[in-house]
C-alpha cells in the first residue's frame, strides 16, 4: 500500500499531474489574455472561478487515476481479500463485526457504497457502528485534498498519504471501542466467512478499465458539482450583502467572508489564524470533498498546486504555503480536520437510511465532528510545540472544546451504564 | 477586442457552461442518480435500493 501512495503521489502521478497542470495553466493564461478587456467581475468568474477552480481539481486527475489503477491491480491479484482477513480478528476485538472489514475497504473508494455494504451485518449495533465509522477511511474524493496538501507543503514526504489512511484505521478502532463503551454492549462472537481468491497475475485490462471508469466519473463531478459550487463561491466572494462588487483588498467584506467568518474562529485551534478562506473551503467540502481544493484555488486565486517550479522553497515554506499563510503543521492539521469530519451530505443521507435512527445519526455526526476537530487540534498544537517550543494560537479554546467533547462522552457512558445496570438488576 | 464584445463572449460562455452543468445535474437527479460523478457509481447499490424502496411504496 505504501508503494501505491509512493508511485501515485510522489513519482509517476506527480510527473503526469505536472504536465496536465502546465496545460491548464497555459489555457488559463491564453483565455485570460483573449478576454482581458471584459468586465473584471465576469473575468474573475470565468477565469478564476471556473477555469481556476475546476482546473485545480482536474489537475489532480493523473494522481487519482494512477492510484485507482494500482488499487485495481491489488484488488485483482487477491491482495485486498487477504487484507480483509488480516484485519478481521482486530476488528472483532474492538466490538465490530468480522464483516465490518468489507465496508472499510470499500470506503477507500466511496463512503456511500461502504455504508450500504453495512446491511450485510445482522446485529443492529454492529451495523450502525460500522456505518458510523466506515467514512473515517479517506475516500476517493478526499484524494485531491490529500494530494494538494501533501504536494504543496510536504513535496518530498511520501508518508503523508500513508499516514492519512493508517490514522483512518486507528480512528475506526478507537471509535469502535468508544461506541462499545457508550452502548455498554458485551463482547459477542460473530463470524466472517469469505472465499479467498487465489493469488494471480492481475489483469492490466481490468485495471485500465477500472481506472478509466473512475477517471471519467471524476471529470463529470469536476464539470458539474464542482463547477457550480465554484461559480457560487466566486459570486459570493465578488459581492457584498448590498450586491455591490467587492473592491480589491476588501475581500473581507464579501458575502463569503461574512458567512465563513464565524466558522473561521472555530478553526483557530487547528490552523492558528483566522482564515475565512480555509473555513469556506471546509464548509463547501461537505457538498463534495473535492470542493476543498476548488474553493482554496478560487479564494486564494492559485491554480497550479502541482507544478514543481511553483513549489520551490521560499523562506520557510513554498509559494502556495506563503499565499495561504499557514505553517506546515497547520496544513497537516487542517488536512486531518477535513479528512475525519463528516463526509459529504450524500454520505450522511446514506448513513441516515442505513441507521434508521435519528439518535444514532446525530451521534455519528457529533462523533465525526469531535474526532476531526480533536485530531486537527492535537496535530497542530503538539506539532507547533515540537517545532517552536510553545503551543499554537487558540490552545486554550481548543482544549476547552476537547474537554467538553470528553465530558459529554463520559456523561453518556455513565448514563447508559446506569440504565443497563437498572435493567439487569435483580428485583 | 472591444470591452463590449469581450463581455458578451464571457457572459455567453458562463451561461452556457453553468446552465449545461445545472441541466446535467437536474437530469441525473431525475434519473435517480444520488451522487453525480461518483467513482463507484457503477457498483453502488444505493440506486437499485432506492428503486426497490420506491416500488414498494
Amino acid at each position: 500500500m505504501f508503494l501505491v501512495f509512493y508511485i501515485s503521489q510522489t513519482t509517476v502521478g506527480t510527473w503526469l499531474a505536472d504536465i496536465l497542470a502546465g496545460w491548464i495553466d497555459t489555457f488559463k493564461e491564453w483565455a485570460g489574455e483573449k478576454l482581458g478587456d471584459a468586465n473584471p467581475l465576469l473575468y474573475a468568474l470565468l477565469i478564476d472561478g471556473i477555469i481556476g477552480g475546476v482546473g485545480a481539481v482536474v489537475g489532480f486527475l493523473p494522481l487519482v487515476m494512477v492510484m485507482y489503477f494500482l488499487i485495481a491491480l491489488l484488488e485483482d491479484c487477491g491482495y485486498m481479500s487477504r487484507a480483509t482477513v488480516v484485519l478481521d480478528p482486530i476488528f472483532k476485538k474492538v466490538g465490530l463485526s468480522g464483516k465490518s472489514v468489507i465496508p472499510m475497504i470499500i470506503g477507500t473508494g466511496c463512503g456511500i457504497p461502504a455504508i450500504m455494504a453495512c446491511r450485510t451485518i445482522k446485529n443492529e449495533r454492529e451495523r450502525r457502528s460500522t456505518a458510523m465509522l466506515a467514512t473515517f477511511m479517506p475516500c476517493g474524493a478526499k484524494l485531491p485534498v490529500i494530494a494538494l496538501f501533501a504536494g504543496a507543503f510536504f513535496p518530498e514526504a511520501t508518508w503523508v498519504s500513508f499516514i492519512c489512511y493508517m490514522l483512518g484505521i486507528v480512528l475506526i478502532l478507537l471509535g469502535a471501542l468508544l461506541i462499545k463503551a457508550i452502548t455498554g454492549m458485551k463482547y459477542r462472537k460473530s463470524f466472517f466467512i469469505i472465499e479467498l481468491p487465489e493469488y494471480k497475475v492481475p489483469s492490466i485490462v481490468f485495471a485500465l478499465k477500472s481506472m478509466l471508469e473512475r477517471g471519467k466519473a471524476y471529470i463529470i463531478k469536476a464539470g458539474t458539482i464542482i463547477l457550480v459550487c465554484n461559480t457560487v463561491v466566486q459570486i459570493m466572494q465578488s459581492f457584498n450583502w448590498s450586491f455591490e462588487a467587492v473592491e480589491e483588498g476588501m475581500e473581507d467584506t464579501s458575502i463569503l467572508a461574512s458567512v465563513a467568518g464565524p466558522f473561521a474562529v472555530l478553526l483557530v485551534p487547528i490552523v492558528g489564524i483566522v482564515s475565512w478562506q480555509l473555513a469556506a473551503a471546509a464548509i463547501t467540502g461537505f457538498i463534495a470533498k473535492e470542493n476543498v481544493v476548488g474553493t482554496i484555488a478560487t479564494c486564494f486565486a492559485i491554480t497550479n498546486f502541482i507544478d514543481t517550479e511553483e513549489l520551490e522553497l521560499i523562506g520557510e515554506g513554498n509559494a502556495v504555503a506563503a499565499v495561504m499563510g499557514i505553517t506546515k503543521v497547520a496544513a497537516l492539521a487542517y488536512l486531518m480536520f477535513n479528512l475525519y469530519t463528516p463526509p459529504c451530505f450524500a454520505a450522511l443521507g446514506a448513513m441516515n437510511s442505513e441507521m434508521k435512527s435519528a439518535k444514532w445519526l446525530w451521534g455519528a455526526i457529533g462523533l465525526q465532528l469531535a474526532t476531526g476537530f480533536t485530531v486537527g487540534f492535537l496535530v497542530y498544537q503538539i506539532g507547533t510545540l515540537i517545532v517552536t517550543g510553545s503551543f499554537g494560537a487558540g490552545f486554550v479554546g481548543g482544549l476547552i472544546a476537547v474537554a467538553c467533547f470528553a465530558a459529554i462522552i463520559i456523561a453518556i457512558i455513565k448514563k447508559n451504564q446506569k440504565s443497563i445496570a437498572a435493567e439487569y438488576q435483580l428485583s | 477586442m472591444s470591452s463590449l464584445i469581450a463581455n458578451i463572449i464571457v457572459s455567453a460562455i458562463l451561461i452556457l457552461i453553468v446552465s449545461g452543468a445545472c441541466y446535467y445535474i437536474y437530469k441525473e437527479k431525475k434519473k435517480g442518480n444520488h451522487c453525480i460523478g461518483c467513482p463507484m457509481a457503477a457498483s453502488c447499490p444505493r440506486k437499485t435500493v432506492g428503486c426497490q424502496e420506491n416500488s414498494r411504496k
